[in-house]
């Protein structure tokens, strides 16, 4: 009896440990930014991003709802989630998955900006790519900000069309991270 | 002019028919979806346009105008009786053919702007049959000033191609100058408890977004959590038991309001239905509101 209650303490403790090592949040923000000097207008944001970010192993994961990104014009925003572009009806994520490399760079329990690189899946309209990307680690006062931004080919996703042809759309969309763990 | 002919113009009969009968079949593919030039007048051609690719007529008022078209086989149905009748056919084969000829230029242009979308068309024959058989039409009518026939086709199609560009660019102006209308607003289209909303969401996903995406929600319930985030942007969550959760999205400009919101306040927010996902990294369902506003 005493082992069994010795080994739920155990099991409950590291459980509390494993917790705490990932930190998770639902209100991280990305922008995506296709414009160009011809349209200014596919640009959007999504707030609602769910991201992870394990201390000890270096984790990063994100999951973005494509339907949530807001664009300032409608007809573009229907043009984004329609079915030839980044169909959200069938994919209605983006995800990220990942991990920071050279963790050992990163003192959790330091204050400080440490720069780093992420390489991952990311994978936008259920085709998945290899990326790598400097990003940002913030510690400050205990809480953990990720932030990076990088470009990504709509090509290599099997996004095409005339707008990207005809220099309405940029082939290659900037997309920011900022997370608050 | 003449008011009467000799003799019966079986090629103009021809035209005429060959004319009305292909205004009524496809003449083009939009991805799938078959366009017929009657569709044009009959409504179903914006219509499709806009369930499909998201472009509506910019011009709805104008809409009426498109009626026009139907006088396509009423007048080339006309001018094939008064060539049976041996009657001058002139006027009602000038209006069948370059309304014809205007109609299928219309849909060329259109259909290619469709490409900019991302979308395909496909030309079919019945396209090229009508505007042969317009042309057809026009030289074969009992006039026999050719110079006044072949003026009439350019002008037609001169005035059909700017008279497109021109409408065009104001149609673009106003589709891409468009904002979306402030939340604060617009009437919620559904008014609901935060419990009620998630659990109908785990309870048939497919619904719940049929139902709900893209409409704007009036959601009660007590606040599971705030965030603010480094950038002054913010959001509002509620949670049912499992972690399942409805969450709100705010510009910066609403974060003085939010920051008031503590966890356990009963509030009423009002945004618009992105619909849900499941997330992996949670295991747990998330349904997430854009252009969110406080409304207590």
């Amino acid at each position: 009896m005493k082992k069994t209650i010795l080994f739920l303490s155990f099991v409950a403790v590291t459980g509390g440990l494993f917790a705490q090592a990932k930190l998770t949040t639902t209100s991280a923000v990305v922008g995506f930014d296709a414009t160009t000097p011809k349209d200014a207008l596919p640009k959007a944001e999504n707030k609602t991003v769910i991201g992870s970010l394990d201390k000890t192993t270096g984790a990063l994961a994100f999951e973005a709802a494509v339907n949530n990104f807001a664009f300032s014009n409608p007809t573009i925003q229907d043009h984004f989630n329609g079915a030839n572009w980044m169909n959200s009806a069938q994919f209605p994520k983006f995800t990220f998955a990942g991990k920071i490399d050279k963790l050992s760079k990163v003192k959790f329990t330091k204050d400080g900006t440490y720069k780093v690189t992420v390489s991952g899946l990311l994978t936008v309209k259920g085709v998945a790519k290899p990326i790598k990307t400097p990003a940002t680690i913030t510690v400050a006062g205990g809480k953990v900000t990720a932030t990076s931004a990088f470009s990504f080919k709509l090509a290599d996703y099997g996004i095409t069309g005339a707008p990207i042809d005809g220099g309405k759309v940029a082939p290659s969309p900037k997309v920011t991270v900022s997370a608050q763990f | 002019m003449t008011t009467t002919n000799n003799k019966t113009n079986i090629a103009h009969v021809i035209a005429a028919a060959v004319l009305a009968i292909s205004f009524f079949l496809q003449w083009v593919k939009w991805s799938a979806t078959g366009i017929t030039g009657a569709d044009l007048p009959s409504g179903s051609f914006f219509k499709t346009a806009d369930a499909e690719f998201g472009l509506p007529n910019p011009f709805p008022q104008l809409s009426f105008l498109f009626n026009i078209f139907w006088l396509i086989p009423a007048a080339a149905l006309i001018a094939a009786i008064l060539n049976l009748l041996k009657k001058n056919t002139f006027w009602p084969s000038i209006i069948a053919g370059a309304l014809g000829i205007s109609v299928v230029i219309v849909f060329y242009l259109f259909s290619n702007q469709l490409i900019e979308l991302g979308t395909t068309r496909t030309f079919q024959p019945w396209l090229f049959v009508h505007a042969l058989a317009a042309i057809a039409l026009i030289l074969t009518s009992g006039n026999n000033n050719w110079l006044l026939k072949a003026g009439l086709i350019l002008v037609t199609v001169l005035g059909t191609y700017f008279g497109f560009n021109i409408a065009g660019k104001q149609a673009e102006k106003k589709i891409f100058e468009k904002t979306h209308e402030s939340t604060n607003s617009v009437k919620a289209d559904f008014t609901i408890e935060a419990s009620a909303l998630i659990k109908e969401f785990l309870t048939n996903d497919t619904a719940a977004r049929n139902k709900y995406n893209e409409k704007v929600l009036e959601v009660i319930g007590p606040v599971t959590e705030v965030a603010v985030a480094a950038d002054s942007t913010s959001t509002i969550k509620f949670a049912d038991s499992t972690g399942s959760y409805a969450i709100f999205s705010f510009e910066k400009n609403d974060m003085p309001k939010v920051q008031l919101i503590k966890t356990g306040d009963n509030i009423i927010v009002k945004g618009v239905c992105s619909g849900s996902i499941f997330s992996d990294i949670l295991g747990t369902t998330s349904i997430s509101f854009k252009r969110s506003v406080l409304n207590k």
